[in-house]
C-alpha cells in the first residue's frame, strides 16, 4: 500500500519536474533534452521497481533505470567534445553490467521461484525471520 | 632425629583429626581413643623434644634447632619455607600447650560423655592442637599466620560447638570477626616485614629489621605497632577484648584449653618471640605496656560484679594477659614467658573446676544459684582453692612468683605507673578470685531444691586432670624462679633458659639487670605483693564469707548492698561491662548499620538504575527501530530512492546559490 502510494506520488514529481527542467532549457536539438528524456525515462524505471510486486517486472525497471543513464551518459559524449569517446565506453561498460546483472538475478528469481512458488517479493519475507 | 620427631608432634594430631572427622561417627562413645592417645604420644615425644632443648643437647644449643620441611612458595625474591624452630621459647610454650592439651583432652571424655556430638568434640580439639603446635613451632611469619588463622577457625568451631543455641553461634561469629580486625594488623606488619626485609623467616628477619643502621622504607614502630595488632585480636587486649568473655558460650574445657591456657597466649609469644622488634621500636612499646596495663584493670574491674562463674574467670583471663602485655611492655619479656605458663596451668585448672562445678549442679552457671558445695564436691572444691590462692598472688603458689616479678621489673625498669596500677589489679583479683570461691563454695546453698540432691562429684577421669593442674599450680612458680641450688644458676631456670632469646632485645632495651636484693628494693616490692593479694583476699572473705579450717566468718550480704550503693556509677559501670559490648553495638549496629543502608540504597538507586536505565532505554530504541527493518525489498529501495531525492535535490539547492 504504502509502496503504491509513494510510487504514484514520486513518479509525477519526477516527470513533472523534469519536464519542466526540459521545457526551460527549450530546443529539441539541444543536451537538455536528452537528459529530460533520460530523466524520464529513470522516473518511469523507479516508479516500476517501487510499485510492482512482481520480481521480473522489478527487473525490467532496473534495465529500464540503466538505459535512461545509459542515454544520459552517450548524449554527454556527443555534445560535450571534451569527452571524446569516454561516453561511449563507458556507456558499452554499463551495457555489459546490465546484461551479466540481467542475467544474475533472473537466475535468482527463479531459483526463489522454484522454492516460493510464487514471483511476488513482498512474500519473500525471510530476511525479517 | 629431631629433623623427624619435631614433624611428628603436630603430624599425630594432624592424624587424629583426619581419623576423627572421617570415620568418628561410626566410632559413638569410643571415638576418644584416637584423638586422645595421638595427644598422648605427641605428649611424650613434644617432652623429649623440649627436654633435650631446655638442656641444650645437641642439636638443639644455644639458638635452638631449625628443621625446613619443604620450599612452600618459591616464587622468585618472595621465597618462603615450611620450617620448624625449636628454641627455648618454644620449648616453654610446648610444655604449657602440649601438657594443658593432654590433660584437657583427658577431661573431655568425662565432660562431654553425654553429648551427641562427641566425636565432633574430640575432631576440633585435634585440629586446635595442630594449630596451636604450628604455631609455636613455625619458623616463618607466613605459616605463623596460617597456624595463627588456623587457631582462629577451631577457636570459631568450639565456641559454636552447641550451634544450635543462638547465643553460642553469635559468640562464635563475634570472636571470628573481631579476630579479623587484629589480623588484618597482622597481615600488614607481614607485609612490612617483607618490604623491609626481603625476607618472611622469623629469624633472619628480625636481624636485619634491627641491624645496625638498616635503611627500613617502613619504619620498625610501625611494624612493632602492625604485629602487637594482630597479638591484641588474639589476645583479646582493649579494644578488642570483648570476644572473649562471650567465648565462654562454648564447652567448658575449650574455655579452659583455648580461652585461658593457649590460643590467648599467642599475642604473648608473638610479641614474645618478635622482641627485638618492639625493643628496637622506640616508644611502641610502651604502646604495649599501657594497652596492657589497661586491659589488667579494666577486666579486673568487671570480674568484680559478674555472676557467671565462666564469665567472672574469662575476665580474669583478660586481666591477666594485661599483665603478661604489660609486663611485656616494660620490657620484662621473661617475666610474661613466666606469668604465661603459671598462669596457663592454674587458669586451666580453673577452668577445668569450674567446669566440674558446672557438671555438678546440672549446667548452671549462675553463682548467685550454687554456695555450701565445699562438701559435697570436696576434689574439685580442693583443686579450685589451689587455684584461686595461686591466682591471687599468695606465697608460695605459682602466681605469686610471675606476679611478682613482673610487678617488680615494672618497678625497677621505671615504669611505676605500671607499677601502681598493677599493684590495684592484683587487689581486685585477689578479692574477685575469693568473691568466686565464696560465692560456690562457701556459706548457704542457694542451689535450686529439685537439683540439690543430685549433685555428685565429677568422675575420676575429670578428676585426675584436676589433681595434675594443681601440682604444677603450687610448685611452678617455685621450681621455674628458684635461684639458688640445685635448680638454678644465681638466675632462676626459667630466666636462664630464655636468656639466649630475649638477650637481643634486652641490650637493645640497654636495660642493666641489676642483681636481686631480697633485703632491698625487691624484698620491699615482694612485701607489697603480698600485703595487697592478703588485703584483697580478707576483703573478700568479709563481704563473701570464709569457711576454712578455723576461720568462719559468714557472708554479709547488707554490706555488699551498701557498699554498691555508695559507688553507684562504678557498680553499674562493671556490671554493664564499663559498656563496651552497648557502644559496639551502636557503632557498628546502629551507625554501622545505617551506613550500609546508605550504601545498599546509594548502589541500589544510584549505580543499579544508571546502568539499568541505560540498557532499557537501548533495548526500547531497539524495539522501536526494527519497525524499520521490514525484510522487504521494496521498502529498502523506496529508501535508496528517498535518499537520492534529498541527495540530488540538495545538490541542485546549493549549486543554484
Amino acid at each position: 500500500m504504502i509502496r503504491v502510494i509513494a510510487g504514484a506520488i514520486l513518479a509525477p514529481v519526477f516527470i513533472v519536474g523534469l519536464g519542466l527542467i526540459g521545457l526551460a532549457a527549450g530546443g529539441s536539438r539541444s543536451l537538455d533534452a536528452y537528459l529530460v528524456l533520460s530523466g524520464i525515462l529513470f522516473a518511469i524505471g523507479m516508479f516500476g521497481f517501487l510499485a510492482r510486486r512482481n520480481a521480473i517486472s522489478m527487473l525490467m525497471s532496473i534495465e529500464l533505470m540503466l538505459n535512461a543513464v545509459n542515454l544520459a551518459i552517450v548524449a554527454f559524449g556527443s555534445f560535450i567534445p571534451k569527452l571524446g569517446a569516454g561516453g561511449s565506453v563507458i556507456a558499452l561498460l554499463v551495457m555489459a553490467v546490465a546484461a551479466a546483472e540481467a542475467t544474475v538475478g533472473l537466475s535468482i528469481v527463479i531459483a526463489i521461484y522454484r522454492n516460493r512458488k510464487t514471483p511476488l517479493v513482498d512474500e519473500y519475507d525471510a530476511m525479517r525471520q | 632425629m629431631f629433623g623427624f620427631l619435631v614433624p611428628v608432634i603436630i603430624g599425630l594430631p594432624l592424624f587424629g583429626f583426619l581419623f576423627t572427622a572421617l570415620v568418628g561417627r561410626r566410632l559413638g562413645k569410643r571415638a576418644h581413643l584416637v584423638p586422645v592417645g595421638a595427644v598422648g604420644i605427641a605428649w611424650l615425644i613434644g617432652m623429649w623434644v623440649v627436654f633435650n632443648a631446655l638442656t641444650g643437647a645437641q642439636p638443639f644449643g644455644e639458638g635452638g634447632f631449625a628443621t625446613r620441611l619443604y620450599s612452600w612458595i618459591p616464587a622468585g625474591a618472595f621465597h618462603v619455607d615450611v620450617g620448624f624452630l625449636v628454641d627455648n621459647l618454644t620449648a616453654c610454650l610446648l610444655i604449657v600447650v602440649l601438657t594443658i592439651g593432654f590433660l584437657v583432652h583427658v577431661y573431655s571424655i568425662g565432660y562431654m560423655s553425654h553429648d551427641p556430638g562427641y566425636w565432633r568434640f574430640f575432631a576440633y580439639l585435634n585440629l586446635f592442637m595442630v594449630s596451636m603446635l604450628l604455631l609455636v613451632l613455625a619458623d616463618s611469619f607466613l605459616v605463623l599466620f596460617v597456624a595463627w588463622e588456623l587457631v582462629g577457625l577451631s577457636s570459631y568451631l568450639l565456641i559454636g560447638f552447641w550451634k544450635h543455641k543462638p547465643s553460642a553461634a553469635l559468640a562464635a561469629k563475634k570472636a571470628f570477626i573481631v579476630n579479623r580486625v587484629g589480623d588484618v594488623g597482622f597481615a600488614l606488619g607481614i607485609m612490612a616485614i617483607f618490604v623491609d626485609t626481603g625476607t618472611l623467616n622469623i629469624q633472619d628477619s628480625i636481624t636485619r629489621l634491627t641491624a645496625e643502621g638498616a635503611a627500613l622504607p617502613i619504619p620498625i614502630w610501625v611494624v612493632a605497632l602492625l604485629v602487637f595488632a594482630g597479638a591484641m585480636g588474639k589476645s583479646a587486649q582493649f579494644p578488642l577484648h570483648v570476644w572473649l568473655p562471650d567465648a565462654m558460650e562454648g564447652p567448658t574445657p575449650v574455655s579452659a584449653l583455648i580461652h585461658a591456657a593457649t590460643m590467648v597466649n599467642a599475642g604473648v609469644y608473638l610479641v614474645a618471640r618478635t622482641n627485638p622488634i618492639f625493643a628496637a621500636g622506640g616508644d611502641a612499646i610502651v604502646v604495649v605496656a599501657a594497652i596492657g596495663i589497661f586491659t589488667a584493670i579494666l577486666a579486673a574491674s568487671i570480674a568484680m560484679t559478674q555472676t557467671d562463674i565462666k564469665r567472672v574467670l574469662a575476665y580474669s583471663t583478660l586481666s591477666q594477659l594485661g599483665y603478661m602485655f604489660a609486663s611485656l611492655g616494660v620490657g620484662a619479656f621473661t617475666a610474661a614467658i613466666f606469668h604465661l605458663m603459671t598462669h596457663g596451668f592454674f587458669k586451666g585448672l580453673l577452668f577445668l573446676g569450674s567446669g566440674s562445678v558446672i557438671h555438678a549442679v546440672h549446667d548452671e552457671q549462675d553463682m548467685r544459684r550454687m554456695g555450701g558445695l565445699a562438701s559435697k564436691i570436696p576434689h574439685t572444691y580442693r583443686t579450685m582453692l589451689i587455684g584461686s590462692i595461686a591466682i591471687a598472688g599468695i606465697p608460695p603458689l605459682a602466681g605469686f612468683f610471675s606476679k611478682d616479678e613482673i610487678l617488680g621489673e615494672a618497678f625497677k625498669n621505671g615504669f611505676q605507673w605500671v607499677w601502681l596500677i598493677g599493684i590495684v589489679v592484683a587487689v581486685m583479683t585477689a578479692f574477685y578470685m575469693f568473691r568466686l570461691i565464696g560465692l560456690t563454695f562457701w556459706g548457704e546453698s542457694r542451689v535450686d531444691p529439685a537439683v540439690e540432691p543430685n549433685i555428685h562429684e565429677s568422675p575420676s577421669v575429670m578428676m585426675t586432670p584436676l589433681w595434675l593442674l594443681a601440682i604444677p599450680s603450687i610448685l611452678l612458680g617455685l621450681v621455674l624462679s628458684w635461684p639458688g641450688p640445685p635448680l638454678g644458676n644465681g638466675t632462676g631456670l626459667l630466666a636462664g633458659w630464655l636468656e639466649p632469646v630475649f638477650q637481643h632485645g634486652h641490650e637493645l632495651l640497654g636495660r642493666a639487670e641489676p642483681a636481686f636484693q631480697l633485703f632491698g628494693i625487691d624484698g620491699g616490692l615482694l612485701l607489697v605483693s603480698i600485703v595487697v593479694a592478703v588485703l584483697g583476699m580478707v576483703a573478700a572473705w568479709r563481704l563473701f564469707g570464709v569457711s576454712l579450717s578455723g576461720l568462719q566468718w559468714r557472708p554479709n550480704p547488707e554490706r555488699v548492698r551498701a557498699l554498691t550503693a555508695r559507688v553507684p556509677f562504678l557498680y553499674r559501670a562493671s556490671l554493664n561491662k564499663w559498656w563496651f559490648d552497648d557502644l559496639n553495638h551502636l557503632i557498628f549496629i546502629v551507625i554501622g548499620g545505617r551506613v550500609g543502608a546508605f550504601a545498599w540504597w546509594f548502589d541500589r538507586r544510584v549505580v543499579d538504575d544508571t546502568v539499568n536505565d541505560i540498557a532499557a532505554t537501548t533495548v526500547d530504541a531497539g524495539k522501536e527501530l526494527r519497525r524499520v527493518q521490514t525484510g522487504r525489498v521494496q521498502n529498502y529501495a523506496l529508501g535508496i530512492a528517498l535518499g537520492l531525492i534529498v541527495m540530488a535535490g540538495s545538490f541542485l539547492v546549493l549549486a543554484a546559490r
